[in-house]
């Protein structure tokens, strides 16, 4: 049966060696860590002010695009929570706020300057030194960020790792299945959502293949 | 996953799936095809867009039916499944 091993292991990526499972099996955990794993991103911006030379859709596609270190426990997709608020509630919504000005010297605004609501939230860019947008003097951005948690396929941005599967070189059966994740969860962590991911799509299909064939 | 059964034989089964991935039926259609008395397994991607599957069974009526195979097979994925996940929380 089954038999999984590490082989190489870091904080940003993993190497798993896999024997005895279908080719198929092991193709649908990789992608299902590319596509399907929850990750957190900011996914809708309220923009009071923005007087940069950046137009908003480009500040704000900018932002979209920053990893946040995503808490999948205690947070649900929007879509599956039970708030049904359009605004979401404190299970689906982490929220931000962005000030900045220039006074008399230009400045470069970084991600750590985004202001979380709640000071103990462990939701946070991933590196506080991503660069956002640069302010000349007088110039001035105000903003509030709407975290969401979301999946790779619904948009890249909250794409949670790059997986490949390959064969182990000269050992026949044998198959490498590496994860390098992009900031949002420990790589472990990926491959346990994507395997959990894969049985209950397993169990979706047998139920609705065997409720529509009777039996 | 929505699904739809569009033909039902005892030698032959149709489905078609929306919205799920791919390699969800690639992995049923692979552990159908190594179940003695299936003559043909496998899924089509009617367009890449449109995210609609078609899976198709076919099997020879006097070893197994194409509803047994397709309860087999399901079965077993799930069972691989099961052990997948106790080994991942073990590592």
């Amino acid at each position: 049966m089954v038999d999984l091993k590490i082989v190489e292991e870091d904080e940003k990526s993993l190497k798993v060696e896999i024997r005895d499972l279908h080719l198929s099996i092991a193709n649908a955990i990789r992608r299902l860590a590319i596509s399907e794993v929850p990750t957190m991103a900011v996914e809708e911006i309220l923009i009071i002010e923005n007087t940069s030379a950046m137009p908003n859709e480009v500040l704000a596609h900018r932002i979209s695009l920053i990893p946040f270190i995503s808490d999948i426990d205690r947070y649900v997709q929007p879509e599956e929570c039970t708030c049904g608020s359009k605004l979401g509630c404190d299970r689906c919504v982490v929220r931000y706020v962005l000030r900045a000005e220039a006074k008399d010297e230009p400045i470069t605004v970084y991600s750590r300057d985004l202001i979380p609501e709640d000071p103990n939230t462990i939701v946070k860019p991933v590196s506080p030194n991503i660069p956002i947008i640069k302010l000349a003097p007088k110039q001035r951005i105000e903003m509030e960020l709407y975290v969401r948690v979301g999946t790779g396929k619904k948009h890249a941005k909250w794409q949670a790792s790059i997986a490949t599967l390959y064969d182990k070189d000269g050992e026949p059966g044998k198959k490498i299945l590496f994860i390098e994740s992009i900031g949002f969860l420990p790589p472990r962590r990926i491959l346990l959502e994507a395997v959990k991911i894969f049985k209950k799509k397993i169990e979706e299909l047998k139920e609705k293949i065997m409720g529509e064939l009777g039996g | 996953m929505e699904l739809k059964i569009t033909v039902l034989r005892d030698e032959f089964i149709e489905i078609e799936v929306l919205k799920e991935d791919p390699a969800i039926l690639d992995s049923l259609a692979e552990i159908l095809q190594n179940i003695e008395g299936v003559e043909y397994a496998g899924y089509m991607i009617e367009h890449p867009l449109t995210m609609k599957l078609i899976l198709r069974v076919k099997t020879n009526p006097a070893k197994i039916t194409a509803r047994e195979a397709l309860q087999k097979a399901l079965n077993e994925l799930l069972n691989i499944s099961n052990v997948l996940l106790e080994k991942v929380y073990q590592i």
